[in-house]
């Protein structure tokens, strides 16, 4: 079924074009959830209540841009809103902003489960920052009106999540093969 | 690029394509949410119905209501009660009420001297004239 066969018969309530939206996106938008929430049953549940958003809304999706980046949004909208239940992020810490080494030969090498563990070991606030900034691409403007923070903190728990990252990559011994 | 923006690239193209099935449940509870918005329990629709009902008559009743205690629609009803009046009285007032009629017509209309009638007027006078009948004369 193509993505636009999908849309039509979601429109008309058709299950199978609903099933068929489930089958092609929920794979990818339980990889979102997951990298903003720790745990599985929670990632899982996040991911039900965003694919039933996106398809009980999907009238208001006017074929403008990609249908996989609406559901993103959707998906990531709603794990946002549970942290924010959860993991109230208004914890601000000023760091100003340094080029820090990196270790980008060593990214190249991680799988995507390696990276996934590694974000799971971040504060949720860094973890959601790095997400939204490196991940999804969102400014720092758009990320500090998303979580109720302001710019400067997102900046630094952004820089903070890469100190980290950096810690937990020599941690675990991945050593430059360079 | 500089080396952040290529760590960033690395890290985004590899989330972009990670995924991961959700366990086979997680289908039958997202059919069960969509089945449930479809279908709404047949006792709730029920009791929607009821309740809607239940408003329009209140509302109804309570339009009725005011209407009929507003003080214009009282006054109404006291100006239209008529008294219940004994029949002489009631002939009587028909008759005045005949006799009004007639004179007003005659006041219109005026009547010439020696016409066939038991009234005479002046076609100036404000009021009519009435005379008694003359008798035949041999």
């Amino acid at each position: 079924m193509t993505e636009q066969a999908i849309i039509q018969g979601c429109k008309k309530d058709d299950p199978k074009a609903q099933k068929a939206l489930y089958d092609r996106f929920a794979p990818k938008m339980f990889g979102v959830c997951k990298r903003y929430i720790k745990g599985k049953e929670d990632a899982e549940d996040l991911l039900i209540e965003g694919l039933f958003k996106a398809i009980d809304k999907i009238h208001t999706f006017n074929g403008e841009g990609s249908f996989e980046g609406w559901i993103r949004r959707i998906v990531v909208n709603e794990c946002l809103m549970f942290l924010r239940k959860k993991h109230p992020l208004k914890v601000s810490i000023e760091v100003h902003p340094t080029d820090a080494p990196t270790h980008q030969h060593i990214v190249a090498q991680l799988e995507a489960q390696d990276i996934l563990n590694l974000l799971d070991q971040l504060p949720t606030g860094y973890r959601t920052v790095f997400n939204l900034y490196v991940v999804e691409g969102y400014k720092h403007r758009e990320i500090a009106e998303e979580l109720g923070i302001s710019i400067n903190t997102s900046k630094s728990q952004l820089i903070l999540a890469k100190r980290k990252m950096q810690e937990l990559l020599k941690t675990i011994n991945y050593e430059s093969t360079r | 690029m500089n080396r952040q923006d290529k760590l960033f690239q690395a890290f985004r193209k590899q989330q972009h394509q990670a995924e991961e099935m959700p366990s086979p449940q997680s289908w039958d509870q997202l059919r069960k949410r969509l089945d449930n918005r479809k279908r709404p329990s047949p006792t709730r629709s029920i009791y929607r119905l009821f309740s809607m009902v239940a408003a329009v008559v209140g509302l109804a009743l309570i339009v009725t209501a005011v209407v009929n205690l507003s003080p214009s629609k009282k006054m109404a009803q006291k100006t239209q009660e008529l008294p219940t009046y004994s029949k002489d009285v009631l002939q009587k007032a028909v008759a005045a009420h005949t006799y009004r009629t007639q004179h007003q017509l005659a006041l219109k209309q005026g009547v010439e001297e020696g016409a066939p009638s038991q009234l005479i007027i002046n076609k100036k006078a404000t009021r009519p004239i009435l005379l008694p009948k003359k008798k035949d004369t041999i």
